[in-house]
């Protein structure tokens, strides 16, 4: 069941009816069954097996860690690890098994081995990557006593299944879900309309743009051959946007659908296209995740002993400052290499969006210098409007960069893909002789897809001075139902669903 | 409920009341039949709304076997009865009873007469594009459009079945799959892309008259070859379900509301099941106390030329058309107390699209004579049965 179904949406409405219908105290169990069915119609029966042992595991561990933690640190640290290992052990077998086998075939055959590995085509439990990570920030949040252990195990369950985030995320914390989960929310009209507008925007995003944009960088990345030059750039930054409004959009419609309960998720996105530096961006693109790794991956790791050691050793070598650097960097690229794994089980990922943002945040670093000078050298005004558009392009370009890994089917085509875009013809007038017709987009979506983007970056400007929804709210009532029709037509009329589409589901959905 | 809720809910229903106002009209102006420009068999079945209420004194109803072989201004030039071809191609058994519903809202006729040719033809399943063809061309507020796409629920083969198993698909069981044949905004939205001037005169409730009483104009000419053995035939076959629920559904809507009812088999070139349905239909007709005639009997009678009159296998052109409507005609006048409107002055409207009605056939007899005694391809005419 994909969010923008129609059959989603009677699941939803008819959700949202038994969550009211019911008393306050009861209304997280509602939540919980919806969960339960929403997991059992999206994917096979067989794959509900992985929630399950992960909430068990989660329940358990924690509990165990909180009877051991005062007396008995070293056991609960042990029930910590082993919680860890049986969550990450599941989704290494699960989705990164074909990466592995890959390796140990390779390794195999070098030392005289015959490879014996073969990949186990086992079905990918939905949402594993985002529920382990929820699962793993529950244990050690109650390791570090953070947070009370949940003594219920159904609202555990709730907290690792709830079904809005359960595909895509947020990440969230479990002190923070607590009493926005398992407390019932009296009926809100701000927070069912606004909740609403939120999931409606999310469509728009979704059905009128992404899937539009997703014609040309399809037919790009399809035939980079034939469409090089010009056309791989203009396909990297279309692709970039097809990302932002999908997975965007996708969170729209999550927290929108939380928000319509009165549950409030925390934001994974914040305007990331204003961001005038690649460090900036993963502050305001999929937050949680960034948040998620920098307290429990890169924290722990530049305060562990081994960082320590090595500390040590690059502070005789180099002295202290250069030391200090080094081991940043150092736990910088674990937590890159790590983010970029998360993203899937191949090169690509670990290098574009690993290594490649990694490798962006050092060389900027270090660069910082030499641009300085330059900035002196040719009298370059930092506070102006300018300069910060010359920063955030910038910065859409790197990024985009990256994406090319992400999008190409592997980092041999991506860099094949870059090759092209720089060593064939210089063509950038495919941007005005009507070239995006032969990917299957008429003159009219061309239109639609400019005024769509407009209408982003419209939001975008006006969300940077606070709540758009609450902005809309203070206008009259013939203007903002106005508004809302537009907004709700556009989607019906302009969007691409529907008996004759077979929409691609949301790209964010399938890790 | 507290007081203070009572805004709350008067917005929400103001709320939704507008959102489906926008729904519908922008629903009809996205729909093919609309957007295809010069279509006309969708606007002669809204023209129906038009016509003053109960100013129709025999409806002639059916599929394209209907709409192309009666013509209401000739014959009412002929004996002065006020009639109006309503129906659609593709209309499956399944659809008749609600067809004749929602003509009989706004009419009440003393006669209605039914092609039974595509009843008879139905099976217990209905194409996607069968239902979608009628069901598009009724306006979104019509009751009678719910309800047909009720009746058929769990009988619709959708179209990617149906070509993937050659016509032969099962139907659906889906629910979901069936929502956009209510909602049919859901399958025509991207035609936004395709509108045009006329869409926006979507030819809402009343506001179009046909200029031909709902009679679709059929100017090609292809040679048939008919064998006149057929109506020999004896021999009965059973019908689908639904074909004998249709007749058993719209004989009791006769016998209730009072109204005379004929069913007729209009000449063209019957095959040999399309007789032995017609012989068995016949036989449950007259058990009810109805009448059933297939004109096909009366070929010569009617001067039927099969070089001529035919736009294609099963419809008749203009030339057809004429002939068959005079001939009915003069059944009807003899047989059925049907009054002579010419001279009077409440259907001067009737004079008025006489006098329209003669340039359009002027010009279709024009059209069709000059393309007879030639085989060909006509792709207007593709999507007809």
């Amino acid at each position: 069941m994909t969010l923008t179904s129609f059959s989603f949406f009677v699941f939803f409405a008819s959700s949202v009816l038994c969550y009211y219908l019911l008393p306050l105290k009861f209304r997280w169990i509602t939540l919980l069954v919806f969960s339960a069915v929403f997991f059992a119609l999206s994917s096979s029966p067989f794959t509900g097996l992985y929630p399950i042992i992960c909430i068990l595991v989660t329940h358990f561990c924690s509990i165990k860690i909180h009877q051991n933690s005062p007396m008995n640190p070293g056991r609960a640290r042990r029930y910590l690890t082993c919680g860890i290992i049986i969550i990450l052990g599941m989704l290494a077998v699960l989705k990164y098994n074909g990466f592995f086998l890959l390796h140990w075939n390779v390794l195999a055959a070098r030392i005289g081995l015959k490879g014996t590995g073969h990949e186990l085509n086992w079905l990918l439990p939905l949402g594993i990557s985002y529920y382990s990570l929820l699962a793993i920030g529950q244990m050690t949040d109650v390791y570090r006593g953070m947070t009370e252990p949940e003594t219920n195990l159904f609202k555990t369950a709730l907290f690792i299944a709830f079904y809005p985030q359960l595909t895509a995320g947020p990440i969230t914390r479990y002190g923070e879900m607590r009493e926005e989960l398992f407390t019932g929310h009296p009926f809100s009209w701000t927070n069912f309309t606004h909740g609403l507008q939120r999931m409606l925007w999310g469509l728009f995003k979704k059905l009128v743009l992404s899937t539009r944009l997703a014609l040309i960088v399809d037919g790009v990345y399809g035939d980079v051959e034939v469409y090089n030059g010009f056309y791989i750039w203009i396909a990297a930054g279309l692709f970039m946007l097809q990302l932002y409004t999908d997975f965007s959009g996708y969170m729209d419609i999550i927290l929108g659908a939380s928000e319509v309960y009165g549950i409030k998720l925390p934001e994974n996105f914040r305007t990331p296209f204003f961001s005038r530096s690649v460090q900036e961006f993963w502050q305001r693109w999929h937050i949680t995740l960034g948040a998620f790794m920098r307290d429990y991956v890169f924290y722990p790791l530049e305060r562990s002993r081994f960082m320590t050691h090595m500390r040590r050793f690059f502070t005789k070598a180099f002295g202290r400052k250069t030391a200090g650097k080094l081991t940043t960097n150092l736990a910088l690229l674990c937590l890159w290499l790590l983010i970029g794994l998360w993203h899937g089980g191949a090169y690509k990922y670990i290098f574009g969006w690993g290594l490649w943002f990694w490798l962006c945040l050092v060389l900027g670093q270090a660069g910082e210098p030499c641009w300085k000078k330059l900035r002196v050298f040719f009298k370059v005004r930092t506070d102006s409007f300018s300069w910060h558009l010359f920063q955030s392009l910038r910065t859409f370009l790197l990024v985009s960069i990256g994406n090319i890994f992400f999008r190409t089917g592997s980092l041999k085509a991506a860099f094949r893909a870059i090759r092209l875009g720089l060593t064939t013809a210089v063509n950038p007038w495919v941007l005005f002789d009507g070239s995006y017709t032969r990917f299957g987009l008429s003159e009219k979506e061309a239109v639609l897809i400019a005024v769509g983007l407009l209408v982003l970056l419209l939001v975008s400007v006006l969300q940077r001075s606070g709540s758009v929804r609450e902005k809309i709210d203070r206008q009259g009532i013939v203007f903002r139902w106005a508004l809302y029709f537009l907004l709700i037509f556009a989607v019906i009329v302009f969007g691409k669903y529907g008996p004759d589409y077979d929409p691609a589901d949301f790209i964010y959905r399938g890790f | 409920m507290k007081k203070h809720h009572f805004p709350l809910i008067l917005k929400s229903l103001a709320f939704l009341l507008i959102f489906f106002g926008l729904l519908f009209h922008i629903s009809n102006v996205l729909r093919p039949e609309v957007t295809i420009q010069g279509n006309n068999e969708r606007l002669g079945m809204l023209g129906i709304y038009a016509e003053p209420k109960n100013t129709i004194d025999v409806l002639y109803f059916g599929s394209s076997d209907a709409t192309a072989f009666w013509s209401p201004f000739t014959a009412y030039e002929q004996t002065g009865f006020t009639s109006y071809t309503y129906g659609k191609s593709m209309m499956r058994a399944s659809m008749f009873e609600d067809m004749l519903n929602e003509a009989l809202k706004t009419q009440s006729p003393s006669l209605v007469i039914v092609s039974l040719r595509t009843i008879l033809q139905s099976g217990d399943t209905v194409e996607e594009a069968a239902l979608r063809s009628v069901t598009d061309s009724l306006p979104y507020s019509t009751l009678n459009r719910w309800k047909m796409i009720f009746r058929n629920h769990g009988k619709i083969v959708l179209s990617d079945n149906a070509i993937e198993n050659e016509g032969t698909g099962e139907p659906t069981k889906s629910l979901f799959a069936e929502i956009p044949f209510y909602f049919d905004i859901m399958k025509y939205h991207d035609n936004w892309q395709h509108i045009w001037e006329g869409s926006y005169h979507y030819r809402g409730l009343g506001r179009f008259s046909s200029s031909t009483k709902g009679y679709f104009v059929g100017t090609g000419c292809v040679q048939q070859k008919r064998d006149p053995s057929v109506s020999q035939i004896s021999k009965s076959m059973e019908l689908s379900e639904s074909a004998e629920n249709a007749l058993h559904a719209l004989m009791q809507r006769a016998d209730r509301d009072g109204f005379s009812i004929l069913f007729v088999m209009p000449p063209y070139c019957e095959s040999t099941e399309d007789r032995m349905r017609f012989n068995r239909a016949a036989e449950l007709i007259s058990e009810a106390g109805h009448m059933a005639i297939d004109f096909n009997d009366f070929w010569n009678e009617i001067g039927m030329d099969a070089e001529n009159d035919f736009y294609d296998p099963g419809h008749a052109n203009i030339l057809g058309a004429r002939k068959f409507t005079a001939f009915l005609t003069d059944y009807l006048s003899t047989h059925y107390d049907l009054p002579d409107r010419r001279t009077d002055p409440r259907y001067a409207a009737w004079q008025e699209g006489l006098e329209n009605w003669h340039k359009t056939e002027s010009d279709a007899l024009r059209n069709t004579i000059s393309k007879r005694k030639f085989v060909f391809e006509d792709d207007s005419f593709a999507g007809k049965e």
